[in-house]
């Protein structure tokens, strides 16, 4: 549990009014989520389980758990990430909103200067334009095509490398030489990889250069739809200094600080999310007042 | 029922006549659009209706008709199978993955149909698409029938004499299936000319029918306006008049719905820009995100010309429209129907697979994005249930963007 008003941007945290909401992030490998309550943000994080309902279900228990509140106390829940669409809150007021909106929320939420984003999650990474006025995205691209360029590639080639997943990143930073990976393919690269170890190529110069490849792919992407700082670094994968360093010399910018555990920014994203459409319901509501 | 519940397309439309309980001519067109292949088959089996496979989209539609025949569209033929069809293009026929799946869901049924007793003969349109000239060919092999016409294309720059060429070279291509068609070479013109009425008469009625959803954004959602426009437009659903009388019923009902304020205030106009494929989960996430397709390319552009001979008049159809051949002149009608409705977006579909049109796409995505329209670029299958979850999740998302 922390202060909203020690992680949000001012420009956001300002904005946070008493109602208390969630937002819930069920991704493809990860469930987070982020409830704001009395000025304070509380986290949950959990494996998301073969039923979705029952991840969500998990993390707003424990929510209601670490917060003191009762089920009634909860005026919203954003819904967000791949497991979305299976997800239902009996009496409790929800939407569902994707992926790609929640992490722009979230982003600009952290930080309102950021105006790019690169998301790598489980399944997928992206590409995301956000408006630095109110955190709506302005163009995106996803790759899904294959496996490369995602989390699962990532923990793949951590099998290949008798690593943990979180051991790959650190691992990375320790290569003086990172090997050069042309296989964007994650059937094609596990036997690049395997050629590699069989060479003799150092296991950190292996991990480095994987991140490298993977990040050349993100930055794809953004020839795309085009870079502008701030940028920031979102998803299950944001947590992987190997990948952050080679994301910075691959595109050429820093990411910008922020005082959150990235890989809540999709749910943080869905709880700020469920706070505006609760304003929007109230001036609605007025607004058909006025008219009648 | 929620999108993922859905596994083929036949739910898709069960599921869209059941968001149309309130309108029966909304009703009248889902019903065309599912009988139009097995009626068409029962017909030619019983005796009742010759009939033949053709693209039936464009400009051989009117002259099949005159010609005492049905057109019947292969794609729709392929629209509504299943993953059996695909994977005989690819095992048997040994298709490659990557090839377009609309082409390898045609061969897979043409396949199934090849000891059937139903009509074996194929009108291929344009040369312009390999894979469909190797499906035609392969069919040839298996004792289809087959003719293909010869590419037409105007590029982006020809006017004046070169046009008037092009014009008089697919005069004779149309005499030329004429005769594969009948016989005989010689058009029935007084039949032909009542073909092109009927054609002209219809697309000022789709067009009414596409002003009218300006008011009414939300009454005929995203599938059922696919299918009215993109295929009962086209061919009718081999039964013109059934068509047009669910029309003029729903020109009717659009005249009477009250106008909801709401709905004018919310709606996200958006562009169609592809051709109709599979996916339809895909228009089920587009309305269910609050967006509508108001605009598409295949909106009636250009009416036939009936001041000139009719087969002259088809001729100079196809080099006017937005099938000319080069991109620029769909673009065109992309561009009107953007400015017509200050879409917000534009949606730009296309098959897995199909190289030709993705060449397309992106040139329309750049001209566009300089226009200051957000665009989104979507392959779609043509073969399977519902939609993989990341193209909901673009769908979605890019009309949350936009919202």
């Amino acid at each position: 549990m922390t202060k909203i008003v020690e992680v949000l941007d001012k420009k956001v945290s300002s904005t946070i009014t008493n109602d208390k909401v969630i937002g819930i992030d069920i991704g493809s490998r990860t469930g987070k989520a982020v409830l704001f309550a009395n000025g304070k943000l509380y986290t949950a994080i959990t494996p998301t389980a073969v039923f979705t309902q029952q991840t969500a279900d998990k993390l707003f228990k424990e929510l209601l758990k670490k917060s003191g509140l009762q089920k009634s106390d909860i005026a919203y829940i954003v819904g967000t990430g791949y497991g979305r669409v299976a997800l239902d809150f009996e009496n409790i007021p929800h939407k569902i909103v994707t992926e790609i909106s929640c992490h722009a929320m979230g982003a600009h939420a952290l930080n309102a200067n950021v105006r790019s984003i690169v998301d790598i999650g489980g399944q997928d990474s992206k590409a995301i334009r956000v408006d630095t006025r109110n955190g709506k995205v302005v163009e995106f691209i996803m790759n899904d095509k294959c496996a490369a360029g995602t989390g699962r590639f990532l923990e793949k080639v951590a099998q290949l490398l008798d690593l943990t997943t979180e051991e790959l990143g650190e691992e990375a930073l320790k290569a003086t030489n990172p090997a050069d990976i042309s296989s964007q393919c994650v059937v094609f690269a596990e036997s690049e990889v395997i050629s590699l170890k069989a060479k003799g190529a150092k296991r950190a110069d292996i991990a480095a250069g994987i991140h490298l490849a993977t990040a050349r792919r993100v930055k794809n992407l953004f020839n795309r739809i085009g870079l502008e700082p701030d940028l920031a670094f979102s998803g299950g994968v944001s947590n992987n200094a190997g990948m952050k360093k080679a994301l910075e010399e691959v595109l050429g910018a820093k990411f910008a600080d922020v005082k959150l555990n990235a890989i809540f920014a999709g749910a943080l994203g869905g709880a700020v999310i469920a706070q505006k459409s609760i304003a929007a319901g109230r001036s609605e509501e007025e607004g058909e007042v006025a008219t009648a | 029922m929620e999108i993922e519940e859905i596994q083929s397309q036949r739910d898709y439309i069960e599921h869209c006549k059941r968001v149309h309980s309130y309108s029966e001519a909304v009703q009248r067109i889902l019903d065309l659009s599912e009988s139009y292949i097995p009626d068409a088959e029962k017909a030619y089996k019983e005796g009742k209706k010759k009939a033949i496979w053709a693209s039936g989209y464009g400009w051989e539609v009117p002259l099949i008709y005159a010609s005492g025949i049905t057109p019947v569209a292969f794609s729709e033929m392929g629209r509504l199978s299943d993953k059996e069809t695909m994977q005989i293009a690819e095992d048997y026929y040994q298709f490659p993955v990557e090839t377009c799946s609309m082409v390898k869901c045609t061969v897979g049924q043409w396949h199934l149909r090849r000891e059937a007793t139903t009509f074996k003969r194929i009108l291929g349109n344009s040369s312009a698409c390999e894979p469909y000239n190797l499906a035609w060919e392969i069919m040839k092999q298996k004792g289809y029938d087959v003719y293909n016409t010869d590419v037409t294309y105007r590029g982006p720059t020809v006017e004046g004499k070169r046009l008037e060429e092009l014009v008089e070279f697919f005069v004779k291509e149309i005499y030329d299936v004429t005769e594969w068609l009948t016989g005989v070479r010689k058009v029935d013109e007084d039949k032909l000319r009542i073909e092109i009425q009927r054609k002209n008469r219809l697309l000022i009625k789709l067009k009414k029918v596409l002003e009218l959803r300006r008011k009414h954004p939300f009454y005929v959602r995203s599938l059922a306006t696919i299918l009215m426009l993109n295929v009962g437009l086209n061919n009718y659903f081999g039964k013109p008049d059934e068509y047009e009388a669910a029309i003029d019923l729903l020109i009717e009902e659009l005249e009477n719905a009250p106008v909801n304020e709401k709905d004018l205030k919310n709606v996200i106009p958006l562009v169609w820009a592809g051709g109709t494929g599979q996916e339809f989960g895909i228009y089920e996430a587009i309305d269910q995100a609050g967006g509508a397709l108001l605009g598409l390319r295949s909106v009636p552009f250009k009416l036939y010309r009936e001041d000139i001979p009719p087969v002259e008049s088809l001729a100079r159809w196809v080099y006017d429209n937005a099938g000319a051949g080069a991109g620029v002149y769909a673009r065109n009608v992309l561009e009107h129907e953007v400015d017509k409705l200050s879409a917000r977006g534009l949606i730009l579909y296309g098959y897995i697979g199909c190289s030709f049109a993705s060449v397309d796409r992106e040139m329309w995505r750049k001209y566009f994005h300089e226009k200051g329209i957000a665009s989104i670029n979507l392959e779609g299958s043509f073969q399977t249930g519902a939609p993989t979850g990341q193209v909901i999740t673009r769908v979605k998302a890019f009309v949350e963007m936009l919202a």
